[in-house]
């Protein structure tokens, strides 16, 4: 089971990506299992709500802000970032 | 540099700031012994009621009795007498939040970190090793303030492993806020800011992943600077979130927060992320050439609860009165949602990089853990490896997107710290009631998002509600430019006096 389900669209059609993403407790469960967690199914049920508005969030302002990601942008380039914003003195 | 106000209560030097404690010891007013004596006479007050220290490390050997109901000892040892009266922290009594490997009389000792303490507890079984492989050398920064001459007294409460905002601590005791003890001091760096808020300290190191530093200074109104990612060395402290920790000081004004970061800033060869050298305090505080200008963040003390909104706009009045230049920043330059998606991105990093940290012990040992800090550890392991390392890789252009709009035309951002006054311990435990999660989403609500930016943010009293708790405002400013937060914070200080205000000792 994939630990991320969208409530989209189906079949073959492109998923938008701000749809709702849904994280279901049972996906949460088996994705802790897999790391050697075990959970009970009260936080479970909890977890999966709060991350699957956390990861839709964090989605949507992705693509919100998809033309300020440059082709090169990755992890480290903060640093690279920081000082080029650096205020001018 | 020179203090705002002179020194108005000779009778009581635990009321003065760090920069005037070391004007006097400098000038021989008083005898570090003497400054000393004054801090420790006031921990065995405070103590029993605010919980701020973890343990008391370091007391000269007339050092008055503690209070019966502390539990705390309080070992003889001299302040040091060889040192020359040089050294900028000569003499000052600091102490700093439980997570910083310290050399006592030559041996390392390893942080509490807030945590359950382990059965057998020997040197190399603490809790931070055995969860987190943390570095064995000495702190830098606590090294740093050594050699200026500071002492230290002891390891300051905490939240369990940083991984809480309120100041709750199922282990070490819940810390309690010193304006009123129902209250919460706000997390995770509880003891620090309640310490100098009480006049236990004249200040005290915190770390700030997701507003541990400004939420604590905040709620006990005192003044914190979370310094930029990558500007003060980690080396030796308890990791929780590489890609967001960030170690800085919570003091009684800017001008110490200034003093404390020329001193603790800059590479230590350890280190890897911190590459820049700071300026010194004088730089730090200095006014920009042609005047500070400050983007009001409108949107945020319009949504804040009314007495928030109050400080906010009479704070915003005493700025336009010093002369400052205030831009109204349009919200559909920055909003809330703005913030709040910011802040969705750091959370996904702070989980799933916490979780890895803690991974090895939660598998085999999961009753370590409080059952609060369990639950957030949980929800680590099921961030989706992908979403972790977009977040990561969108920081770059979220941070440029920040610096050329809601920056764009002034030095630094004016907002409050939080949408809500300080609640109660009972509101935010586990008899908070359905409105709990909420409530405790909103300490930090309007701070985690410019972790996961990196840059620096400063928190500092501007009111009080209804209770008498203080009021905190947020400045935040680009990358390196912990000088425009400092700069603004001590003119707000020489024309406003909440920074000088002091709880009370209740009966």
């Amino acid at each position: 089971m994939s630990v991320l389900e969208s409530s989209g669209s189906a079949g073959s059609e492109p998923l938008p990506v701000a749809n709702p993403v849904t994280l279901s407790a049972a996906a949460v469960t088996n994705a802790l299992a897999v790391q050697g967690i075990a959970l009970a199914p009260a936080r479970a049920e909890r977890l999966a709500r709060g991350l699957s508005m956390m990861l839709a969030e964090a989605a949507a302002d992705r693509q919100r802000l998809q033309p300020w990601i440059a082709p090169d942008d990755d992890a480290l380039s903060w640093q690279a970032a920081a000082l080029a914003c650096q205020r001018a003195t | 540099m020179s203090s705002t106000k002179p020194l108005n209560d000779m009778s009581d030097p635990t009321a003065w700031s760090l920069s005037d404690a070391a004007r006097a010891l400098k000038a021989r007013q008083l005898s570090a012994d003497e400054l000393l004596q004054s801090c420790l006479q006031r921990i065995a007050q405070w103590q029993p009621q605010i919980n701020a220290f973890v343990a008391l490390e370091a007391a000269p050997e007339s050092a008055p009795e503690a209070a019966p109901e502390s539990e705390m000892a309080m070992p003889a040892v001299q302040v040091p007498q060889s040192s020359s009266n040089d050294q900028p922290l000569q003499g000052i009594p600091l102490a700093h939040k439980d997570m910083f490997n310290r050399l006592v009389d030559g041996v390392l000792r390893r942080p509490g970190c807030g945590a359950r303490p382990n059965v057998n507890d020997a040197a190399d079984c603490s809790p931070v090793a055995l969860a987190l492989s943390a570095s064995m050398k000495p702190a830098s920064v606590l090294q740093r303030l050594s050699a200026a001459g500071a002492l230290h007294l002891g390891p300051l409460n905490m939240a369990e492993y940083a991984y809480g905002p309120t100041g709750h601590n199922a282990h070490t005791g819940d810390c309690r806020n010193p304006w009123n003890t129902d209250y919460i001091t706000g997390g995770s760096s509880s003891g620090s800011a309640a310490a100098v808020a009480a006049g236990l300290v004249f200040a005290a190191l915190g770390s700030d992943t997701g507003g541990s530093i400004r939420a604590p200074a905040a709620m006990c109104g005192v003044t914190g600077l979370k310094p930029t990612w990558g500007r003060v060395p980690r080396t030796g402290a308890m990791p929780l979130c590489h890609s967001l920790d960030t170690i800085g000081p919570i003091a009684r004004s800017a001008e110490d927060c200034a003093r404390l970061l020329a001193l603790i800033a800059g590479p230590d060869g350890h280190d890897p992320l911190v590459q820049q050298p700071v300026p010194d305090a004088e730089s730090l505080l200095r006014a920009p050439a042609g005047g500070l200008r400050l983007g009001v963040a409108r949107a945020f003390i319009d949504a804040a609860e009314p007495a928030v909104a109050d400080a906010m706009n009479a704070a915003v009045q005493c700025f336009r009165a010093l002369g400052v230049t205030l831009v109204e920043v349009p919200s559909a330059v920055f909003d809330l949602p703005h913030l709040d998606a910011l802040s969705a991105h750091a959370m996904l990093v702070l989980q799933a990089e916490s979780s890895a940290q803690h991974a090895a012990r939660l598998r085999v040992d999961a009753q370590h853990y409080s059952s609060v800090v369990r639950g957030r550890l949980e929800a680590g392991f099921a961030v989706p490896a992908t979403a972790y390392l977009e977040s990561l890789r969108f920081r770059a252009a979220a941070l440029r997107r920040f610096c050329d709009s809601a920056l764009q035309d002034v030095h630094a951002l004016l907002l409050p710290a939080m949408p809500i006054t300080t609640p109660t311990l009972i509101e935010t435990g586990p008899e908070g009631g359905a409105a709990m999660p909420a409530r405790i989403d909103a300490l930090t609500r309007w701070l985690r998002g410019f972790n996961f930016l990196g840059v620096p943010g400063l928190v500092l009293p501007s009111g009080q509600d209804q209770h008498g708790l203080p009021i905190g405002m947020q400045l935040v400013a680009r990358p390196y430019d912990e000088g425009a937060l400092l700069g603004a914070a001590q003119q707000f200080q020489s024309a406003s006096e909440f920074h000088r205000l002091r709880p009370k000792l209740r009966d």
